[in-house]
């Protein structure tokens, strides 16, 4: 079989992460046709990249994930250049003199770089060995994997899915500098596809998206209490603090918040807050179906598995519209509402409370059909071999 | 191992060492700054070269002169009136990696390899004038004047030229990595 490799900046069975999820499935969706290699660090923790598990090669479900040692823990010297950015190198701090920008671009490579997770032996590994791979996937714009992996690589036989989102850090003019040769483009929806060519100047690339589990929970959850989920991180950045506030304004319609997840914020002790901390996917699902509404309050997603896992649920959702890839998955789908700052979240929320079985019914079942139409496995798969086989029949020629 | 990739491995740990954070906020700044190395008979070229930029580019630009003992620099900066605008970076490797970050660009006039492979190796592009170690160690990632060419303009005008075309700014960044690559010995791999 023709040797391909997918570079990810973590992979284990241990890790939670978008991103991450999104390479393993293409990773398993390519294995079938392809000899797929992982190419990723050691390490687990995304914050601090501590060098973790055990560097070489090991097999994770047949397949080999070939891990590099991370060289550095990120620290002091980082956020203090990450301070720095979030305030000279946002839109709004643009030089309007057309004075350069003070950050030259080795700077831009130190930040990336001291980010981390930074494994100089993957980027070797990439620059001696490329020649053995006919294809190399990279996934996630952000982090110095696919930053500096990249540039060892040649543009025709890459495929890069950027997972980009409306960031500050996504502003950096690196960024765009080093992408633009790598032509070969996974977009995961259009509204990324068109935050790329708002922020970095060019959107060429193919919308495929990731496939989805949509088996419906055998066991809704049932409760005398209707209640909102949230699934993943809580954390503010995840707009976490604002669905706090906004379910507080809403205490006396007998609603409960229930969260499961790591929480990295601190939940406030409310009768109305439930923390359930990890659950497993089939209790998830349970919980998502038993549902009154799903909430995703983070304004930066490039696709949001689990938003789209409760759309399957047949739950209706309610999103952050300043996020335009959640905004646009609602806009199509007619699965729920987005809104827009606290006040119309709050809005949105009694909204939800008050629809009516039919509503709830018809909100439900739009969802499913635009989940089970645009991202079963087997749409993702044949789309996902096509461009494979595409670059490396040009890679070839 | 060489003399030549014994210095770009050293490069190319500096590359993964902090720099200093205080100075690195002291450089770095929308003026045009310039890290620079010169040798004794160099010296003069970069001064006439950086005298040109405060005349003729950018009133408030920064010379960051890397060189130990650069005091003898200064102290000719000092005569021109200019030494206000330049800096003696000092022997500490993270100052060092601070002022290559925060200069568009490494100017060279004489000296030794090790600055142009570590700014290579962090990605500052490199102009001045041409030497042997310095070519040695730069190959096609430089832009380099002959010396008997009238060097202090041209060495003004590159810098400006630089900070105004950022496609050929990656073209250099991307010829210094593969530079730094060939030269120096790969880092281990897992097995």
């Amino acid at each position: 079989m023709t040797r391909i490799a997918i570079v990810v900046q973590r992979c284990d069975e241990s890790v939670v992460g978008g991103s991450e999820a999104l390479a393993w499935q293409y990773a398993r969706l390519l294995s079938d046709r392809f000899d797929v290699e992982v190419l990723s660090s050691t390490a687990i923790d995304y914050v601090s990249w501590r060098d973790e598990l055990p560097s070489g090669v090991r097999l994770r479900d047949g397949i080999p994930v070939r891990r590099f040692p991370t060289l550095f823990e990120r620290g002091p010297y980082w956020y203090g250049l990450h301070q720095r950015m979030m305030l000279e190198v946002q839109p709004f701090a643009a030089p309007r003199d057309g004075a350069p920008l003070a950050w030259r671009e080795a700077l831009q490579d130190e930040y990336v770089r001291f980010q981390g997770p930074c494994c100089p032996g993957l980027d070797d590994w990439l620059r001696d060995h490329h020649p053995d791979y006919a294809a190399v996937l990279f996934c996630t714009y952000l982090y110095p994997t696919t930053y500096f992996g990249i540039a060892e690589v040649p543009a025709h036989k890459t495929l890069f899915v950027p997972t980009l989102h409306d960031e500050p850090t996504a502003y950096l003019p690196a960024f765009a500098q080093r992408y633009a040769a790598h032509r070969n483009r996974i977009w995961l929806t259009a509204a990324e596809q068109r935050t790329a060519a708002r922020i970095w100047g060019y959107d060429e690339g193919d919308v495929i998206g990731m496939a989805v589990e949509h088996s419906e929970s055998a066991m809704p959850e049932s409760r005398a209490r209707p209640y909102l989920l949230y699934c993943g991180r809580i954390e503010a950045g995840k707009g976490c603090d604002e669905l706090v506030r906004a379910m507080e304004r809403v205490a006396d319609r007998g609603l409960t918040l229930v969260l499961t997840g790591v929480d990295n914020m601190g939940l406030p002790r409310q009768p109305w807050i439930e923390y359930l901390g990890f659950v497993d996917e089939r209790r998830k699902f349970e919980l998502m179906a038993g549902a009154t509404a799903f909430v995703l309050p983070s304004q930066y997603e490039s696709f949001s598995i689990v938003t789209l896992e409760a759309m399957a649920q047949r739950v209706p959702v309610l999103v952050n519209g300043r996020c335009d890839v959640m905004r646009e998955h609602i806009e199509r789908s007619g699965a729920g509402f987005h809104y827009d700052g606290l006040d119309d979240m709050v809005a949105k929320i009694g909204r939800i409370a008050t629809l009516d079985s039919g509503e709830r019914a018809r909100i439900g079942a739009a969802g499913r059909e635009y989940v089970l139409a645009n991202y079963r496995e087997e749409r993702v798969r044949a789309r996902l071999v096509e461009q494979v086989e595409r670059v490396i029949g040009a890679a070839a020629g | 191992m060489d003399a030549l990739a014994s210095l770009a491995e050293a490069s190319g740990r500096l590359r993964t060492q902090a720099a200093d954070d205080a100075l690195l906020r002291r450089w770095q700044t929308r003026a045009t700054v310039w890290a620079a190395s010169c040798d004794a008979a160099g010296s003069p070229v970069l001064l006439d070269a950086f005298h040109a930029c405060l005349s003729h580019c950018d009133a408030a630009a920064r010379l960051l002169v890397l060189d130990p003992g650069a005091e003898a620099a200064v102290a000719a900066a000092s005569s021109r009136g200019i030494d206000a605008h330049v800096e003696c970076v000092g022997d500490a490797a993270d100052a060092r990696k601070a002022a290559l970050l925060a200069a568009d660009a490494l100017v060279v006039c004489g000296g030794g390899a090790a600055f142009v492979l570590d700014a290579l190796a962090v990605g500052t592009p490199v102009t001045g004038v041409e030497c042997a170690a310095t070519m040695d160690a730069a190959g096609d990632a430089a832009l380099l004047w002959r010396a008997g060419d009238p060097a202090a303009e041209l060495i003004a005008a590159t810098v400006e030229r630089l900070r105004a075309d950022a496609p050929l700014r990656a073209r250099l960044r991307a010829r210094g990595h593969a530079r730094i690559s060939r030269i120096a010995a790969p880092s281990e791999s897992p097995a």
